[in-house]
């Protein structure tokens, strides 16, 4: 576990001179180069304006960036990446730094593409259902911008509210309701892309099938390796006429998700079906974003179903009907919209509610079919039993996505290891149950010795030549996604 | 939009103009002194960004070092040792608004805006010690020999803020106003704030109103009425008008002579020595009226008022007065509807909006409430303005010290003003300086209101209908 | 063109029938298309050695040995898409996966199955809607035909308007490499972020980069309720509709404008017949809601005056049947992708052509996925040259691009299938070099330049 340790602990800040044997450039060429292309405001160098810079979302290891320059335009970002390959100096992007799993996180003392001020709306075109726009756009803002003409661009990782859709691109990003609309490879077509070598290339189709393999497909969830996402043409929805939001409260964790298996088994297919457990309920009744869910309940479900007013009732009888046949302990509906705004924010806003509750969490993101959840929780139990940690668990239950919350305190060093091998065993029982290591958050830096659980050499060497077809250098967010075989 | 060039001049992103290689740390290490930011209001950040794009200068330079979580990053490196307090942590914490809609949409709790004004106590204090270099005031506060004159040398004192108020009336009522104007002395941005000062009274409710004033019919509870400075000199009517309107709703209203500002600005720039002294004088005032609440119209000084434990963790004592003190503050709007106000039958027949003062909406968390007395006048009709609770660009006096990011986020305020409204509410007076200055640039015919202007109106139409 | 003349096919069949049983190999010969569809017309025709297999092991053995000896392999199904790309440089080895047959494991409750690449989609529904499920793709195919095969081919049809294509429900694969290697890349669960998305490599790679052998399809409930309304009308009245339905809630799972002939004699009569164009419009929604849909759609038709039919249950069935099996009869095949909105004034040009030619012409337009279809029967070879240059100059304003999915050999060799190709292409290139160093897989059966590979 050599790439977990020292969580929460700085490392030595990346000594320019390690480079020098990888790096043509002087520190000073180098900032004076980037200089050159975007000017001094865009440029930031300095350590200690860097230390911001150190690590993502993803908090256990960090590393400081050689610079941080901010690009307006592809252009410019081609001709930094150019910059950067000719001399053989490792970079990355980076969105919001929202990730969980370290993949803007730089460990090589990278250039950090920051795409913060490239964040336009380029064009929407309601009557093709297609959106344009530059990767540092937030993914909530664009619901926003389209909300008044009726529509919404669907995945809703709970980050929305600050994540970037270049990020989301990164990493594939989920969220609540992609158990009916899918998740950001379903809605993103097209992408202008700068290549590790900095070449600029058009990549997906608006409309249709692209010509050729599909390059779109994969580039999204490539965490950043391939190539550098500059302008995006994603597929907006129109909002559904109703949606009707079920809030169920169980005093067994079995019953719920017997609940969640016989809905799915009765045909219908809900926008989301989301589960916390009774630490998790908890922990964000101590925020600010708190429903007033009692202290005593072992999980809630959040079951929401949207389309069209007519119709949508009788499918929300059968849904109350299940939960009443599951020893529900009581079972309503969101009366108005703002309840149903309650509900919602409290449920996203779980994960960094754990702040309330412990100095530290790990999250969790594994995969598994949706009939081995019962299974799965109870061996995350377990497991929080014979490693004396607190685990919270919420999670996506229609797809079977678990984010088990591994609650501990980095002040212990003999705690941290312990949570940290705690999460790569939970990860391990996915992987066994026909599972995944990660459902949504990606691999990044964090789970990259968990990918044998799920990949063997070959098809790990598989995806390295891929890599390598795009980044013979290896420059582009080395070390990431796909650990050596 | 203005350009790159002129948005880095705000915030120095990078200090490359002043020769890429220069690195200008300085030698103090970590926060030193009493009162510093603790670790467990910094160690509850998980690093979760939800923050970011709450943040008004995170949205006008898109650096992290100008963002919430950047700034707790930068506390917790200074606070645990790994970064001196040099120009990064000196100009992140001070180009702050303090206006704590990151506080808002933190799921974590993370104080931001407390562990902002700590930090600022110990920068206060490196700097009156003289251990940081004397530049490191520039990035900090750009108008500092002014502004400490007024925070140490007038606002603790509230005669000389009453001489101060007489003087700006001679000022604006003699030639000086015009001289002034007319000779380029003032810079622009100043000038333009300077130009939209209403009228200063000629007496502050401080001194025209009585003592005591009874409440009308049956007493719900009594109040002691907080007046403020900025308030009491430019919008002393507004004080009348909620003295009046407390009255009226069974509320017998005691007005402290003793009382003096508040301190919240002396928070802001990091004197909490200051502000603390202020905050002992008004918790002794106001404790020996014996009121059941102290009731507060300028949401900066609620906010400040209810957070008065603050300075006080290192004296269990004083700490505990300062809880007893803080529970009884409301903001007018909060008391009226916690108490129950009596819907006004009069009408005010006008199109108006209501801007969330960072102060109420995120500070306080008070955001229904005077919606909800905006809502039960007759005839007035409420417009929702978009981005209601992103700042103004006030913060207390933020715009005088970081004079163009408050002009860039007063022009975006007025902005977002909806066409067809002929006036503005809210609850906070600097807020009214602010969004006047905004909309006497734009040119625009809207109005600048109180909240309880507007209720106070309508209960004086009644007379009339 | 030609078989390899450097390769000895009895030799072949001889090393493959050690390794692998004699029964299992036979020597053939190939035209290069389907045969009973196209009839042999004897113009590629050369010798091949077909291989059956039954295992995924022997596929790798195959594999394997074509890598040694520099064979080149082409992977069939039902060949029932084998007109859809060019085969160039010839074969030496049909893989014929149609015994490849199983189903690895269904598991209703996660809605998920695994099959192997020679099931048929037809028999794959039958099972499914035994617990009331389905894979929701439904291309213009022949009953044989095998998974395998569409989604090498990424074969879809009009369902994507509301369910996508199979990039959308391949959760993941099981495949051979050319070097004989067996890999699995994603898997049996809804959401999987762990490694790149390989899957999406394989899906319309054509058979060129590796063999697939296994899926994992998503599945969605069998709508319980069926409800298909079709409207007639001008086609200025069909534009007005189509923006309505795009900016309404309605939810239609099939939204396509097609020619009103496909329809003719077994849906509706010539009676019934009003309009050149109609539009289908399907509900998978349950019956209330359908039924306000079918509503809505009815007071539009009121209000603008067009003729409107409904069909609900095994109606509604039967005319995505006859649709079905109406489309299969035509022997060239181009697809449009372009937006929705000037699918229209692309179609008019194409549509001058074919009322001057002999022979037939139809139209399928998907009005909010961009994606068209023009089927042609008994055109003349130039006038299929001439529709694909002319539908090309068209969109090629629009970024849009213009496919052959289905032609004669003669059309594919004189006009690129694809069209022109994305600055990406050297990318695609080097993608197949990493993965087929030596180029054993499905020769010149992808666009551009890897013809020559």
């Amino acid at each position: 576990m050599e790439n977990q340790s020292g969580t929460n602990v700085l490392v030595e800040p990346t000594n320019p001179r390690d480079m020098r044997g990888k790096v043509k450039l002087s520190k000073a060429e180098l900032v004076n180069s980037l200089v050159n292309i975007v000017g001094v405001h865009r440029v930031i160098h300095e350590p200690d304006y860097l230390r911001v810079y150190e690590c993502d979302g993803y908090v256990a290891r960090n590393g400081l960036p050689s610079a941080v320059v901010f690009p307006e335009t592809t252009q410019e970002v081609a001709e930094i990446v150019r910059l950067l390959a000719k001399h053989q100096v490792p970079f990355l992007p980076r969105g919001a730094g929202t990730g969980l799993s370290g993949g803007a996180t730089p460990l090589n003392g990278e250039v950090i593409l920051n795409f913060a001020r490239m964040n336009k709306l380029i064009s929407v075109d309601l009557d093709n259902l297609r959106a344009v726009v530059q990767p540092g756009y937030i993914n909530l803002t664009l619901s926003k911008e389209i909300d008044k003409d009726g529509f919404f661009y669907a995945p809703d990782p709970s980050s929305q509210s600050s994540s970037t859709i270049g990020g989301n691109v990164a990493e594939n990003s989920g969220g609540a309701h992609c158990l009916k609309y899918g998740v950001t490879t379903n809605h993103v077509v097209a992408a202008t892309v700068v290549l590790p070598t900095g070449e600029i290339a058009h990549i997906g189709t608006p409309f249709g099938d692209a010509v050729g393999y599909d390059l779109m497909g994969l580039f999204v969830g490539a965490e950043g390796t391939l190539g550098i996402v500059t302008e995006i043409t994603v597929r907006i929805m129109k909002k559904p006429e109703a949606v009707k939001t079920v809030q169920a409260m169980y005093d067994s964790i079995a019953q719920a998700s017997d609940t969640v298996s016989d809905i799915i088994r009765a045909g219908i297919l809900p926008a989301a079906i989301e589960f916390m457990d009774k630490l998790a309920i908890q922990a964000v009744e101590k925020s600010s974003y708190h429903v007033g869910y009692p202290e005593d309940i072992e999980a809630i479900l959040i079951i929401e179903v949207d389309g069209l007013t007519a119709g949508l009732e009788e499918t929300t009888d059968k849904i109350l009907d299940i939960c009443r046949r599951h020893e529900v302990r009581t079972v309503k509906m969101a009366t108005n919209a703002n309840e149903r705004a309650l509900w919602w924010g409290n449920r996203k806003m779980a994960f960094g509610a754990m702040g309330q509750i412990s100095p530290d969490y790990l999250v969790q993101d594994g995969s598994v079919p949706r009939t081995r959840l019962t299974e799965a929780l109870a061996r995350i139990q377990a497991m929080s039993r014979d490693a004396g940690l607190r685990i919270a668990n919420v999670f996506h239950a229609g797809d079977g996505n678990l984010h088990p919350l591994i609650l501990y305190d980095s002040a212990n060093p003999e705690e941290t290891e312990r949570a940290i091998q705690t999460a790569s065993k939970i990860l391990k029982v996915c992987a066994d149950l026909g599972g995944t290591i990660t459902g949504e958050h990606g691999v990044g830096l964090e789970k990259l010795e968990e990918m044998r659980y799920v990949f063997n050499k070959t098809e790990l060497e598989a995806q390295l030549a891929l890599r390598k077809v795009f980044d013979p250098q290896n420059l582009c967010n080395a070390g990431k996604l796909i650990p050596l075989p | 939009m203005p350009k790159l060039s002129e948005m880095a001049k705000v915030v120095t992103m990078s200090p490359v103009d002043r020769g890429i290689y220069s690195n200008s740390t300085s030698d103090v290490l970590g926060f030193h002194w009493a009162d510093a930011p603790e670790a467990e209001k910094y160690s509850v950040c998980v690093h979760c960004g939800l923050c970011l794009e709450t943040c008004p200068t995170y949205q006008e330079l898109r650096d992290e070092n100008q963002s919430p979580r950047g700034r707790v990053y930068l506390i917790k490196e200074v606070s645990e040792g790994r970064l001196p307090l040099n120009e990064v942590v000196v100009s992140s914490i001070f180009t702050c608004l303090d206006c704590r809609n990151c506080d808002s949409v933190c799921p974590s709790g993370v104080k931001v805006g407390n562990l902002i004004e700590e930090a600022r106590g110990q920068i206060y204090a490196s700097m009156r010690a003289k251990e940081l270099k004397p530049e490191m005031t520039q990035v900090a506060h750009s108008g500092t020999a002014l502004e400490r004159f007024f925070e140490r040398k007038i606002f603790p004192h509230p005669k000389r803020l009453q001489t101060l108020g007489k003087l700006l009336r001679f000022y604006q009522h003699s030639g000086l106003r015009w001289i002034a104007r007319n000779n380029n002395f003032l810079h622009q941005p100043i000038k333009s704030m300077e130009s939209i000062l209403p009228d200063v009274p000629k007496m502050g409710a401080l001194e025209s109103l009585p003592h005591h004033i009874p409440a009308q019919g049956e007493e719900k509870a009594t109040v002691a009425l907080f007046t403020g400075c900025v308030m009491d000199i430019f919008f002393a009517h507004i004080n009348e008008a909620t003295a009046r309107v407390a009255v009226r709703n069974g509320l017998t209203v005691v007005v402290p002579k003793e009382q003096i500002c508040c301190g919240a600005l002396q928070t802001a720039a990091g004197d909490r020595e200051q502000a603390r002294e202020m905050a002992k004088r008004n918790i002794e005032v106001f404790m020996a009226s014996q009121v059941d609440y102290i009731v507060v119209n300028a949401a900066g000084c609620g906010a400040a008022m209810k957070e008065y434990p603050e300075l006080f963790k290192d004296d269990p004592v004083l700490l505990a007065q300062a809880k007893s003190f803080s529970e009884r503050v409301r903001d007018i709007s909060e008391l009226l509807v916690e108490v129950g106000f009596e819907p006004p039958k009069g009408t005010v027949e006008r199109t108006i909006t209501y801007h969330d003062s960072c102060h109420l909406y995120h500070a306080q968390r008070v955001r229904s409430q005077p919606r909800e007395i905006l809502k039960a006048i007759p005839g007035l009709k409420v417009v929702d303005m978009p981005n209601s609770e992103r700042c103004c660009g006030s913060g207390g006096i933020y715009n005088v010290t970081h004079p163009e990011m408050g002009l860039r986020l007063g022009d975006r305020k007025v902005n977002d003003i909806p066409d067809g409204v002929d006036g503005v509410a809210m609850g906070n007076p600097g807020c009214m300086l602010q969004i006047s200055a905004g909309i006497h640039r734009r040119g625009i015919d809207v109005d600048v209101l109180h909240t309880v202007e507007l209720l106070d109106e309508a209960y004086q139409k009644e007379r009339n209908d | 063109m030609q078989s390899n003349l450097s390769v000895d096919l009895d030799e072949v069949a001889k090393i493959l029938s050690e390794t692998l049983g004699d029964n299992r190999v036979t020597k053939e010969h190939f035209n290069g298309l389907e045969t009973a569809e196209m009839g042999d017309a004897g113009f590629h025709r050369y010798d091949v050695v077909r291989v059956r297999i039954e295992t995924e092991d022997q596929v790798a053995e195959v594999l394997k040995a074509a890598s040694a000896y520099q064979w080149r392999v082409l992977p069939v199904g039902a060949g029932s898409q084998l007109h859809a790309t060019h085969l160039g440089a010839g074969v030496d080895i049909l893989l014929d996966l149609t015994s490849l047959n199983q189903i690895i494991d269904y598991s209703p409750e996660d809605m998920v199955v695994s099959v192997q690449a020679g099931v048929t989609l037809t028999n794959l529904q039958e099972l499914l809607s035994t617990h009331k499920q389905m894979l929701p793709l439904d291309p213009v195919c022949r009953p044989g035909a095998t998974l395998g095969g569409l989604i090498a081919t990424a074969a879809n049809g009009p369902r994507r308007t509301g369910y996508g294509t199979f990039r959308d429900v391949v959760a993941g694969v099981r495949v051979v490499y050319p070097s004989g290697d067996i890999m699995n890349f994603g898997g049996r669960v809804m959401k999987n972020v762990a490694g790149y998305d390989m899957t999406k490599l394989f899906i319309g790679s054509f058979g060129t980069l590796a063999v697939i052998v296994e899926a994992h399809l998503k599945l969605k409930p069998l709508p319980l309720h069926r409800e298909t309304v079709t409207m007639q009308g001008r086609r200025e009245d069909l534009k007005i509709l189509q923006k309505r339905l795009v900016h309404s809630s309605l939810l239609p799972t099939r939204l396509e404008a097609v020619s009103s002939r496909v329809f003719q004699n077994g849906i509706l009569s010539r009676s019934q017949i009003h309009h050149p164009w109609l539009l289908a419009i399907d509900c998978d929604e349950n019956a209330s809601a359908a039924a306000y849909q079918t509503s809505q759609l009815r007071t539009w038709a009121d209000e603008m005056g067009l003729s409107i039919d409904v069909f609900q249950g095994v109606s509604a069935d039967d005319l995505w049947t006859h649709y079905q099996e109406s489309l299969l009869g035509f022997d060239f095949v181009l697809r449009l992708n372009i937006a929705p909105t000037l699918l229209w004034q692309i179609v008019t040009p194409l549509e001058k052509i074919l009322g001057e030619a002999e022979g037939e012409g139809v139209f399928s337009l998907g009005m909010t996925t961009g994606v068209g279809r023009l089927y042609g029967k008994g055109l003349s070879f130039k006038v299929q040259e001439e529709l694909v240059q002319q539908a090309r100059g068209l969109v090629s304003e629009y970024a849009g691009s213009v496919v052959i999915e289905k032609a004669e050999p003669w059309l594919q060799e004189k006009v690129d299938v694809f069209g022109s190709i994305g600055d990406f292409q050297p990318w695609l290139q080097r993608i197949k070099d990493a993965i087929d160093p030596q180029n054993i897989l499905s020769p010149g059966r992808f666009v551009g330049g890897m013809k020559n590979a």
